[in-house]
């Protein structure tokens, strides 16, 4: 699974801690999340949604092999 | 989440295949002081107190078929690994291991009553080794044939950090101190000692605390290690204690087999340590990738 975590942070520019602590996660989490060592639930990816104001599909996306 | 580390679906029918057999080769060595004839090899000149010339490895043989059986039968993959499967085993795993040691612990303060059951009370270290394990195996099937209907796969329970985690830690290191300053004025353990049993109580029972305790910063994530911590805690405790029952002999098995009767806790406790380690020192050495900083 892909995501472009990064790149909903650039635009809505705010830092992995920032982002955490709207989520209620740590900032090891988005890390791993965004380098893609981790796939978070579906609730934590819905409240990601939520803050970049965007559907989910445009964060996180199936690739071949999932 | 899929479930990580598991042996290949064949693996379960090789566990029955290999835990029969070792039940009653165990049976019929506890009880009946049976030893396949000429199964070993004269291991050293003569006899002495703690090791014998000739060493027959039908104990061995029984308490590797055992356990590697069981490991089998309890991790290797279903028809149908799946989510559920994955969150299934992990539930039980947790629950079969919380369950076990609280039983432990407080049948351990009855040491003296218990020892008096008939069959458990003489052979409850070895009856203990592979419990967990069997435990598990009951509960996961269980669950996934019996109530795979009905059952509500929850997000396992874990005590507060706040109190929870210290009052562990310190209980883990009190108990540890004195219990290890009373063994080594008593070789034979005995239950009469009073302090002996308490501080045993009040290892194990820190232990639990420790393993059972969030951590600061406790998050899925985190949740999600700490569940497969155990499932390597689980892997690492057997392996240690099959190549102890190879390697080891008489009195020194019987310490190995005393330590194995708590060590699945300490090698959880440790590789979450070692986790939580990780996981700081990937914050610090890997600053925000591309600089998004205001």
């Amino acid at each position: 699974m892909k995501n472009n975590l990064r790149v909903q942070r650039a635009i809505k520019n705010i830092t992995q801690a920032e982002l955490a602590e709207l989520i209620q996660v740590s900032r090891q989490t988005i890390n791993t999340i965004e380098s893609g060592k981790y796939v978070p639930s579906t609730v934590l990816a819905l409240k990601m949604a939520k803050v970049f104001s965007v559907p989910v599909e445009e964060i996180f996306d199936l690739e071949e092999g999932d | 989440m899929k479930s990580k580390f598991l042996f290949p679906t064949w693996c379960n029918i090789v566990g029955y295949l290999m835990v029969i057999p070792g039940f009653v080769l165990g049976y019929l060595f506890i009880f009946h002081n049976y030893e396949i004839p000429g199964f070993g090899f004269q291991m050293r000149e003569k006899s002495n107190l703690f090791q014998n010339a000739f060493e027959n490895f039908t104990n061995e043989l029984a308490v590797f078929l055992v356990i590697v059986g069981l490991l089998f039968i309890a991790f290797s993959k279903g028809k149908k690994e799946d989510e559920l499967t994955a969150r299934l085993r992990l539930n039980s795993l947790y629950w079969s291991v919380m369950i076990y040691y609280i039983i432990y612990n407080f049948g351990f303060l009855l040491v003296n009553y218990i020892k008096e059951i008939p069959f458990v009370g003489e052979h409850i270290l070895e009856l203990n080794i592979f419990s967990p394990l069997l435990i598990f195996i009951i509960r996961y099937y269980y669950l996934k044939y019996a109530k795979a209907d009905s059952f509500v796969v929850g997000k396992p329970k874990f005590l507060p950090n706040v109190p929870f985690r210290s009052v562990g830690v310190i209980l883990t290191l009190i108990g540890l101190t004195v219990f290890v300053f009373e063994a080594k004025d008593n070789i034979i353990f005995s239950s009469n000692d009073l302090l002996f049993v308490i501080s045993y109580f009040v290892m194990i029972t820190g232990l639990l605390v420790w393993s059972f305790s969030k951590n600061k910063i406790e998050d899925e994530m985190v949740m999600q290690q700490r569940l497969e911590s155990l499932q390597l805690a689980v892997y690492f405790n057997y392996g240690v204690l099959l190549l102890g029952t190879l390697l080891f002999y008489s009195a020194f098995y019987l310490f190995l087999m005393l330590y194995a009767q708590f060590s699945l806790l300490v090698y959880f406790v440790l590789r979450m340590e070692y986790v939580r380690f990780r996981n700081n020192k990937q914050l610090n050495t890997f600053e925000e990738g591309m600089n998004y900083e205001k």
